[in-house]
């Protein structure tokens, strides 16, 4: 069970937060990667609200799989969008994951902080968040993971 | 249950589409070819999410449905979506990929990469859906369809 990366996207799509454990960097800084990761989810999610059954509701969750990795993500009614992207094999629950991020990490680090405004659209230099993300991390990887 | 059957060339353009189940979404043609367009390009993009190497999407899943997807070599896509908890996914597009290939490409009449009309495909593809519907477990149905062929 290997934890590649974690994004924060605001409602518009800008990057607000990313950062990557396990294994060769992705991004290369050009800030690309994001925006494809971004918008490959934008329109799954809008493929999944036309292709599914009727009667249920979206609970903001989405997981894509190939042979090779797993990308969940999290959609908060604000509109903040929660990205990991993890090995094919994870074996957590990736919503538990998510949402502990969101709930007890973001809103309480970011969101509740009078220093940190993420409604600014820049990136979003939070040290209480990075710290307790990593430790969370370092927590569900068993001890494994290393910043890239 | 299984909700709805797509097949995309691979060119993206959808050839085949066939609801299920009453469950499934009711969309029109065009949203359709949208849908299988789309797909094909979300598809290719995710090969480029990781550093490696990587194949397109395999699978999809909501709080609502599952989706899976059988990239053969040629490039054509079968796509299968079902409500949650739908045991048998992969083995099933396997299953329409044999039917596919005996009574769509074997068929003198059909042009590759156009839309499947294919009277014989249809027909064996409803009988594979209705015989899970009502048999309901995936040993029987495996034996049924492997047993059409005597």
């Amino acid at each position: 069970m290997v934890l590649y990366s974690l994004h924060v996207f605001d409602r518009s799509g800008r990057c607000l937060f990313d950062r990557e454990w396990n294994g060769p960097r992705r991004d290369d800084g050009s800030g690309e990667h994001p925006r494809l990761v971004f918008g490959m989810l934008h329109s799954l999610g809008e493929v999944s609200n036309k292709l599914a059954p009727r009667g249920r509701a979206p609970d903001g969750h989405i997981t894509v799989r190939t042979d090779s990795y797993a990308l969940h993500a999290f959609e908060a009614l604000s509109g903040y969008r929660f990205v990991l992207l993890a090995d094919a094999e994870f074996k957590g629950d990736p919503r538990a994951v998510l949402f502990h991020v969101y709930a007890q990490l973001w809103v309480e680090c970011v969101v509740k902080s009078p220093v940190q405004d993420p409604t600014s659209g820049g990136r979003v230099g939070s040290p209480l968040f990075e710290q307790q993300l990593d430790k969370y991390v370092g927590g569900l990887d068993g001890g494994a993971a290393t910043k890239t | 249950m299984y909700l709805q059957l797509m097949i995309i060339n691979k060119s993206g353009g959808l050839v085949y589409n066939q609801d299920l189940s009453p469950q499934a979404a009711q969309l029109d043609s065009n949203d359709w070819l949208r849908i299988g367009s789309t797909f094909h390009s979300l598809h290719e993009i995710a090969r480029s999410i990781p550093p490696g190497r990587s194949s397109g999407i395999v699978a999809l899943e909501t709080s609502s449905f599952a989706l899976r997807c059988l990239e053969t070599i040629t490039g054509i896509k079968f796509v299968l979506t079902a409500e949650r908890g739908t045991q048998v996914l992969e083995p099933v597009l396997r299953m329409v990929y044999e039917l596919y290939s005996d009574y769509v490409l074997k068929n003198p009449f059909h042009d590759l990469e156009m839309p499947i009309r294919c009277r014989l495909f249809t027909e064996h593809v409803t009988e594979l859906f209705e015989s899970f519907h009502t048999t309901g477990t995936n040993a029987n149905a495996r034996h049924q369809f492997f047993t059409r062929l005597r």
